[in-house]
């Protein structure tokens, strides 16, 4: 097979360009889940507070 | 990743695989170019799935301005993205052909710059969409980029019918111009890569949702904290 270097840095640049950008968005997204989850657990905990106060001065 | 994905996933790399051994070693060498015709099977499959992009882009533009909603913007933006990829990859591949074939990494052809162009568009699509501020305003602004952007498509498939062009057509109106196993390569190769694209945009498109979801949460989060303070 001829020009075989060509070949391989042809098959490196598609394969690897497209791996690098499914790595890139996966880590991405994790990031994106992570703060999702804690703004989440920030609503939730205010909502908690202000559910347990009103209890208290409903008493 | 849900279960759907995982299938896409696995579909997409094993028809990855298949299609390396069809490019790589299953199809016959060209009489002149020799084996470097198996770069055209990357190249040409890379430059169609990046104009689907760029149709899929300009399709939700239109959408978004006739229609309105969050959903047109989400995928036109991801699409772009993902297009600008394959774009790149389409120019680097096609560079790599160009060294042994016409002795230059680059020459100002018709067709190879009318794809920079493209390259250099949607680049500064997405460079205006970081720009902005808004979600309305920074939606329709690019939706009228983006579809005025797409004017260049239609441009890079004619381009080597208006004017002189060394680049080699490998289809036009008549049909392919290569044997039936190099045509059947070829077309294997768009579907794998096309597929891989859906895949891309699904990922691509739920990171977006995520990233509006904060943005929602967040107003939310510091209302609550506005109405905290305001109690006190």
């Amino acid at each position: 097979m001829q020009h075989l270097g060509f070949l391989w840095a042809v098959s490196a640049v598609v394969w690897g360009g497209t791996l690098i950008y499914v790595f890139t968005l996966l880590r991405r997204q994790n990031q994106l889940q992570a703060e999702l989850e804690r703004l989440k657990g920030a609503v939730a905990d205010w909502e908690g507070v202000r559910s347990g106060g009103d209890a208290s001065g409903s008493r | 990743m849900n279960r759907w994905s995982w299938w896409l996933a696995g579909v997409a790399g094993a028809l990855g695989f298949a299609f390396l051994y069809l490019a790589l070693i299953w199809s016959p060498p060209e009489q002149q170019m020799g084996d470097l015709v198996r770069i055209m099977y990357f190249h040409v499959a890379s430059a169609w799935t990046a104009l689907c992009a760029f149709f899929v882009t300009f399709v939700a533009a239109l959408g978004l301005l006739l229609r309105g909603g969050e959903r047109w913007d989400v995928v036109s933006a991801c699409s772009a993205e993902i297009g600008l990829v394959y774009t790149t990859i389409t120019l680097v591949t096609g560079s790599l052909w160009a060294r042994p074939i016409w002795n230059t990494w680059w020459t100002w052809d018709p067709r190879l710059t009318t794809t920079l162009i493209l390259w250099f568009l949607y680049a500064g699509y997405l460079l205006l969409r970081a720009t902005l501020t808004g979600f309305e305003r920074r939606a329709k602004i690019s939706a009228a980029y983006a579809i005025i952007a797409f004017i260049d498509v239609p441009i890079i498939h004619m381009s080597v019918t208006w004017w002189r062009s060394i680049h080699p057509s490998v289809v036009d109106d008549s049909g392919f111009h290569m044997p039936p196993s190099m045509a059947g390569t070829l077309m294997f190769g768009f579907l794998s890569f096309f597929l891989l694209y859906l895949l891309l945009l699904w990922l691509r498109a739920r990171g977006a949702w995520q990233k509006l979801e904060i943005l929602r949460l967040g107003q939310a989060v510091r209302g609550l904290r506005l109405r905290e303070e305001r109690g006190r």
